[in-house]
């Protein structure tokens, strides 16, 4: 089964119809109704009510549908049985630090009895939870993903937020390491300078070649360029197709291997040509043709 | 004929053909009317005559009033090149008001909310009559609910130069708002405190009136330069303080949306400009100023620079962003009716490849040719479309009478290939309906409808339809769009009229393409 | 029981005045009142889409309050263009709101 297209994830208030209805329009890979931070503790009852019918009602195109509920100690369980009946796609879950908050979740969803798939996105926002990742990422086939929530992260940390992103390096690489050591995708934080277009180019650039597969958006005019970002440059796919090319000549003629650039291309480096391919290929990217 | 007496026309609206005294002839088609058999334009009467030495400089407005011999049941005019920050209309009408003249008809090329004093007058008798491009804000509304004794009359840019021509609209007196003027009346909108622009909708105004007055508040040595409205047609010329303020009349940069929906929006729209035979060097086209508009102007001149295309013109409603596009050479001139910003004023002022032009150059339909005409494409909006593609500009979803039709069906009818862009719902109401309120622009002019949720193209375009969908461009049926529509918002019930005409709706060409009743009042 | 076992109340009665929603655009705010005896259900709507919606806007309150088979209350809409879903979670709310047994 192919895997989600997750380069971009935006919150939507779940307590405003408004921005709920901008959430069609927005071009994200994923929507994220939000039960928890953008909501009053006085207003968590509407927000549920409107959010489980949100669901039902709204058609949210290709984007998939998740719903962020609170802590299970703090409102989550009703935030579950509110909104699991509407069938989001998936269950993002703050705060996670432990593969037992995992399982509770999971065990909930399969008492649903859903006829739907329902993933559970763990964020690991703690330095609980950055040392627990592999765990939290292995707790339940129903994780599909981890991402990493860099603000809440800096401040348990007791860090300060910085341009160049040092405190919150380590954490995102063990995020992305937990990740990929369990099978799942690794997705990163928001970058929060609205007005700083090329810092959130350079920054996302720097978080997919560190091997994320994608971040949040804080607004919606961010989205575009997180997808161009994630989106295969001409070079990298020349070079993709010129791997895959050489590889399949020397198969053909039996001359071992193959070398493209003056470097051998190995089983990893063919793995990742075919993946970018595949990549490509889903966002309607044109593939060049050879050129060696 | 009784005013009971219904026809259906081209577009299918049931209309009366006598209504307030008046006789019309139906809408039959875009081109099917042409101009009475005698071809006869109307010669106003010479105005005063100055000898050496003499101008037409009046100290106060009362003065030129009672210079004009402004009389009771009488028609004056004013252009809405000031938008929000007019402050000449209501003014003058204050005056007029003051001196106790009444039962006026009033043409204004357009009103604005600004223009709210209105209510007053036409409350008091002083104006009983409205033939002009509509009416915004409040008083808009207030007709809509019915306010007046006698419809307005909606016209489009080009519709009303050629009532002014043929006399279908006899003005007695024409005040126009000149941001620059000499005391013999030359005029210009390029320069002084309150610049604007063009006065593009004065110039018939100026010829065929009775009487011209100017209205400035800066002044330069005779003659001004450049003469955008010629001392041969204004008899008076008053200066005052203020007759605009500047920050509504020419804004800073007027900002592309920000919206992805509308920046989606003006994307597939590019992307079908670009696909048909519109797209190619030498090629004209006119968009708007919203912000769907600025961006198919910022994102069609990246295309054309892209694939090196050099249009020929850019018409509009101008604005910064095309200017860019005529000072990186993607465009070798452009033409304006309307500035809507400094950057685009000053252009019009220092380059000679940007002129200025004037309304009946633009779209009178019953002239030797009109720019309009020339066009490859336009872009345009709308509040409502039918499953026939007629668009309504005028009125809101509930009935309420607010925009002018502007040069919507003149561009319409002239461009080989019109784009309506517009979000398929705005809040909860349905853009794509069954039956729009009025028809302001019949169907067969309008091609392609691009939305947030998908392209149509009026299957009367059979050849167009072919080209996008070999060129990959998805596309659904206008009925498709408007079921998408009903499930969003639900399927809305009809907004209620009484008997009561308050608008008659006149297609460029004279002939009555629709009709607006009053509101319903609720419970 | 499981957290997705519905719970079967007998009566269900207004206890007292709850209110749900904002005045933003797109949204719709809910104002519920118990109303005497026998007063029946007064509705009391006011949207600015009301030539276009109201009566849908009518039926689908109606239908929520049927939904609680609540009787003798007053609620008042104040719309501003809110969709249908939006306007039903709204009327949900106030009703789970003014139900409640208050703290």
């Amino acid at each position: 089964m192919m895997e989600q297209l997750r380069r971009s994830r935006i919150y939507l208030p779940g307590n405003r119809p408004r921005m709920i209805q901008k959430g069609p329009g927005l071009g994200a890979d994923a929507v994220i109704l939000d039960l928890e931070d953008s909501v009053s503790p006085e207003q968590k009852d509407a927000a549920r009510f409107l959010v489980s019918r949100a669901i039902k009602m709204i058609d949210f195109g290709l984007s998939e549908v998740m719903v962020r509920i609170n802590p299970i100690s703090h409102g989550g369980l009703l935030d579950l049985a509110a909104v699991l009946p509407s069938g989001p796609d998936a269950v993002v879950v703050p705060k996670c630090e432990s593969k037992a908050e995992v399982q509770a979740i999971e065990n909930i969803i399969k008492e649903a009895k859903l006829p739907k798939l329902i993933k559970i996105l763990p964020m690991i926002e703690t330095a609980k939870g950055i040392l627990n990742a592999y765990e939290v990422a292995c707790a339940s086939p129903m994780v599909d993903a981890i991402t990493f929530g860099g603000e809440d992260f800096t401040q348990d940390i007791g860090a300060t937020r910085t341009k160049g992103g040092k405190e919150i390096f380590w954490g995102r690489s063990m995020v992305i390491i937990a990740a990929k050591a369990a099978g799942v995708q690794a997705l990163d934080t928001v970058f929060s300078d609205l007005t700083d277009e090329a810092g959130l180019r350079r920054d996302t650039i720097e978080i997919k070649e560190m091997g994320f597969d994608g971040r949040a958006a804080i607004h919606p005019s961010q989205i575009e360029i997180i997808h161009e970002c994630f989106t295969p440059t001409d070079k990298e796919m020349q070079y993709a197709v010129n791997v895959l090319f050489a590889a399949e000549k020397a198969r053909k003629e039996g001359s071992g291997v193959a070398v493209v650039k003056g470097k051998m291309v190995d089983k990893p480096i063919i793995q990742r040509a075919e993946k970018m391919i595949k990549y490509a290929e889903r966002l309607c990217v044109e593939i060049p043709a050879p050129t060696i | 004929m009784s005013s009971n007496t219904f026809v259906k026309n081209a577009v299918g609206r049931k209309i009366p053909l006598l209504i307030d005294g008046k006789i019309y002839r139906p809408f039959a088609g875009a081109f099917s009317t042409p101009p009475p058999e005698d071809k006869r334009r109307v010669g106003p009467r010479l105005g005063t005559i100055l000898h050496p030495g003499e101008n037409c400089l009046v100290p106060t407005i009362r003065d030129a009033i009672e210079r004009i011999e402004l009389k009771d049941s009488m028609t004056v005019s004013f252009h809405h090149h000031f938008r929000e920050g007019d402050k000449v209309l209501n003014m003058v009408m204050e005056e007029i008001a003051a001196m106790g003249i009444k039962n006026l008809t009033l043409a204004p090329s357009s009103l604005y909310s600004v223009h709210e004093p209105l209510i007053e007058h036409i409350r008091n008798g002083v104006v009983t009559c409205i033939e002009g491009g509509s009416a915004r804000g409040k008083v808009g509304r207030a007709i809509s609910r019915g306010l007046m004794e006698h419809p307005i009359t909606i016209r489009s840019h080009g519709g009303r130069v050629r009532a002014i021509e043929r006399g279908d609209l006899h003005i007695d007196a024409a005040f126009i708002g000149a941001p620059c003027a000499d005391a013999i009346g030359n005029c210009n909108g390029v320069k002084g405190p309150s610049a604007c622009g063009p006065l593009a909708y004065s110039l018939a105004d100026a010829i065929y009136s009775e009487k011209t007055v100017a209205i400035t508040n800066y002044m330069e040595d005779t003659p001004v330069i450049p003469i955008s409205i010629s001392q041969e047609y204004v008899g008076t010329v008053v200066k005052v303080d203020d007759i605009g303020d500047p920050s509504l009349i020419a804004s800073n940069t007027l900002q592309v949306t920000r919206d992805p929906v509308n920046l989606n929006i003006a994307r597939n729209a590019v992307r079908v400009i670009e696909n048909t035979e519109a797209f190619h060097n030498g090629m004209r086209f006119q968009t708007g100023a919203g912000g769907i508009s600025l961006a198919v102007t910022k994102f069609l001149g990246e295309r054309m620079e892209k694939r090196g295309v050099r249009g020929s013109f850019g018409m509009g409603g101008t604005t910064e962003h095309m200017v860019k596009l005529l000072e990186k050479g993607i465009l070798d001139k452009i033409l304006t009716i309307q500035a809507f910003d400094q950057y685009a004023i000053e252009s019009l002022m220092k380059d000679y490849n940007h002129i200025e032009v004037s309304a009946g150059f633009y779209a009178n339909p019953h002239n030797r040719g009109t720019a309009v005409n020339l066009l490859d494409v336009v872009v345009l909006g709308a509040t409502e479309i039918d499953l026939n593609f007629n668009v309504n500009v005028n009125t809101h979803s509930d009935g309420m009478l607010q925009y002018p039709t502007g040069g919507h069906s003149d561009t319409a009818a002239g461009a080989k290939i019109t784009i309506i862009t517009v979000p398929l719902v705005r809040g909860r109401i349905p853009v794509v309906v069954d039956d729009v309120v009025v028809v302001s622009t019949p169907g067969e002019s309008i091609d392609v409808l691009v939305t947030d949720h998908g392209i149509a193209v009026n299957p009367r375009r059979r050849e167009l339809i072919d080209r996008l969908k070999d060129a990959g461009i998805k596309m659904k049926t206008i009925e498709e769009l408007r079921d998408i529509a009903y499930s969003i918002t639900g399927k809305p019930s009809s907004p209620e009229f009484t008997d009561k005409i308050v608008a008659v709706i006149e297609y460029r060409d004279g002939t009555l393409i629709d009709i607006l009743r009053e509101v319903q009042p609720l419970q | 029981m499981g957290i997705f076992d519905v719970m079967m109340i007998e009566t269900r009665k207004i206890l007292h005045e709850a209110e749900a929603g904002n005045h933003d655009k797109g949204d719709v705010v809910i104002k519920l009142k118990p109303g005497p005896e026998g007063s029946g259900i007064q509705l009391d709507i006011k949207s600015k889409v009301m030539a276009l919606f109201g009566s849908q806007i009518r039926a689908s309150v109606l239908e929520e309050i049927a939904e609680y088979g609540l009787t003798d209350l007053t609620l008042s809409v104040r719309d501003e263009g809110a969709l249908d879903y939006a306007i039903r979670a709204r009327v949900q709310t106030a009703i789970e709101r003014a139900i409640r047994e208050e703290q």
